[in-house]
């Protein structure tokens, strides 16, 4: 009988139930049912489903207690100390001395690591985000860009928002809400205005891990909502007149010309900033592989089986990076109006250089397309293109729009490579 | 500045890291001397202004340096500049290119017709079509699309071996589209 009672009491007490009653653990409640809440948005809203399924439940499994799939304090360096020996000779005698560097040590991920450790090995290293960027690059066509070359500027204005809201990360500091952002920190929230996933997690995983699992969620939470962030702001800095403005038609574009595209900007951005090029290079990849025509095998793979593979994997982990102690703050809060306030900085960014850029050319191109500059393809171009025909039904502004959209990716690409080289 | 000669120092650290730790002499001495020597003035001076105050432990330490807000400031504005920097190199780039192949087309198509012409002269003229009776009764009387779509119309009837009379033609609403089209925007803009 008391084998018996030990037994229960073990099996008890070793139960994730348990876990539920020590101190914190209710904050663990918490995180479970705010996955629950993705999950709704995800599954009920389809909010950006693919990936927000995948990170809402990463973020069930990491809350639930003695899971042991992902463990925050092995990717913290600062629990890590690594002894670093220094030789000195003196005389016939040789002294080792040590020195504390503070670095994240690998070997234990690997020996102590759950499976979601070891899966997020491919964020922390930067591994996934340029892989998805490959399969973007095979799915895109750069055509409206090279048509259009002068989109590449509306593209560059809507990154205005990531840079204004690094400002405001840092304002944050100053009124004193929170715990306050480090530079690394408000650079990565920034990145949110950039409008684009997979720079976001690449950008953050590299300046600011344990910031991963909030920001990721309101970046793609924002990326699904640009159909209804985008339209008033667009509407409130446009006139019916500027809206109704009718595009006129793209050139063709030449095979040639879209085949020698991803090889010209990979070369020219990878020698300017040298940390854009692993999504850059990956992007423009993917790209040559689509256009070149002759290595449809890879095409198909790099847009169906890796990305899909790279997906599951990305959305977990970073889902799993939202432990409760990392993710229950105030910050977490602040991070998503910040997230908030970049998409409107940006959308308007775009479309008032798309306002300057109409003034100039004389009533020819239509404003509206200035927001689809923030990325989040192909949502934004959408956008522009709705709105527009609201005002004129018989507009058609999609192709148009898709020019500063597929620019936006590159300008977020070297935005995030700026921040990365001046910061990391 | 001290942002520019960050980046300064950075590229002469990436030269060093490709192996070049030793005195360079080559064609780009001159610029690698210049980076080399900038950079030293960066790591003597007052630069790495980021690096210091990246090195204090918290926000709030970090908002307490006296050059916070100017790194700040700096920082977003070489931002937005490098990044409109680089695109406009490659809308530059891009419309040469464009250019460039818009000429080349040009003159191809150019030979092409003219080609085509010299062929077309070569040949002996073909015989008139019959002519297809036609009552067209028009608000705006365009006579080129008239023929055109009575053209079409003629093709479609002697395929299907019987006549058609043209009674009326009107301008639709320029606002309306096709059922194709309105099924393109459809499939374009489905989840609104």
């Amino acid at each position: 009988m008391e084998i018996f009672v030990d037994t229960i009491k073990s099996l008890a007490t070793g139960s994730g139930f348990a876990g539920f009653g020590v101190e914190n653990g209710w904050q663990s409640i918490i995180m479970i049912l705010l996955s629950f809440v993705l999950f709704y948005l995800a599954i009920k809203k389809q909010y950006e489903p693919l990936l927000m399924l995948p990170i809402a439940f990463g973020m069930l499994l990491t809350n639930l207690p003695f899971s042991g799939l992902y463990h925050a304090e092995l990717w913290n360096p600062s629990t890590n100390p690594y002894f670093a020996p220094e030789y000195i000779q003196e005389g016939a005698n040789l002294l080792v001395t040590y020195t504390k560097e503070v670095s994240l040590d690998y070997g234990r991920v690997l020996h102590e690591g759950g499976l979601l450790d070891m899966l997020y090995l491919g964020v922390k290293l930067g591994i996934y985000p340029p892989i998805i960027f490959l399969g973007i690059g095979a799915m895109t066509d750069f055509g409206p860009l090279i048509a259009n070359p002068k989109s590449f500027l509306l593209g560059a204005a809507a990154q205005g928002g990531i840079f204004f809201t690094f400002l405001g990360a840092c304002a944050i500091n100053a009124i004193g809400l929170g715990d306050g952002f480090t530079l690394k920190q408000a650079a990565s929230i920034a990145i949110i205005g950039g409008a684009d996933g997979p720079t976001a997690i690449f950008l953050t995983s590299r300046l600011a891990p344990e910031l991963l699992g909030s920001i990721a969620v309101a970046a793609y939470s924002y990326m699904a909502l640009v159909p209804v962030i985008q339209p008033p702001i667009m509407k409130l800095l446009t006139t019916e007149k500027e809206r109704s403005v009718k595009m006129g038609q793209l050139r063709q574009v030449s095979k040639l010309e879209k085949i020698v595209f991803p090889i010209a900007v990979t070369v020219i951005v990878s020698l300017i900033v040298p940390d854009s090029t692993s999504l850059v290079g990956m992007l423009m990849l993917g790209n040559l592989m689509k256009e070149s025509g002759v290595c449809e095998r890879l095409v198909k793979t790099a847009t169906n089986e890796l990305m899909n593979i790279i997906t599951i994997f990305l959305g977990v982990t970073v889902g799993a990076t939202a432990v409760a102690q990392n993710f229950l703050k105030v910050d977490t809060l602040l991070i998503i109006a910040l997230g908030l306030l970049a998409f409107c900085i940006g959308t308007a960014c775009g479309v008032l250089l798309g306002k300057l850029m109409y003034l100039l050319s004389g009533g020819k191109i239509n404003p509206l397309i200035g927001s689809a500059g923030v990325s989040a393809v192909p949502m934004a171009a959408r956008v522009s293109q709705k709105v527009g025909q609201e005002t004129n039904p018989s507009n058609f502004l999609l192709m148009h729009a898709m020019g500063p959209n597929v620019a936006g990716v590159i300008g977020s690409a070297v935005a995030a490579g700026v921040l990365l080289s001046v910061l990391g | 500045m001290n942002i520019a000669l960050s980046i300064l120092s950075a590229a002469a650290g990436t030269l060093e890291a490709a192996g070049t730790t030793e005195a360079y002499s080559g064609p780009w001495e001159n610029v690698y001397n210049a980076i080399q020597s900038t950079a030293e003035a960066v790591e003597d001076g007052t630069a790495n202004v980021i690096d210091r105050i990246q090195a204090l432990p918290d926000a709030h330490a970090q908002l307490g340096d006296p050059d916070y807000w100017g790194s700040v400031g700096i920082m977003t504005l070489t931002g937005i500049l490098v990044v409109f920097f680089i695109l406009a190199i490659l809308i530059f780039l891009f419309w040469l290119l464009g250019r460039t192949f818009q000429t080349i087309d040009k003159s191809k198509k150019a030979k092409a017709e003219a080609a085509k012409a010299a062929a077309e002269a070569a040949k002996p003229a073909a015989p008139a079509p019959a002519p297809v009776e036609e009552v067209v009764e028009e608000e705006d009387n365009d006579d080129e699309i008239m023929a055109v779509i009575s053209a079409a119309i003629a093709a479609y009837a002697e395929e299907e071996g019987t006549s058609y009379t043209i009674r009326d033609v009107k301008k639709r609403d320029k606002r309306a589209r096709s059922a194709w089209s309105l099924a393109g925007i459809g499939e374009n803009t489905r989840p609104f």
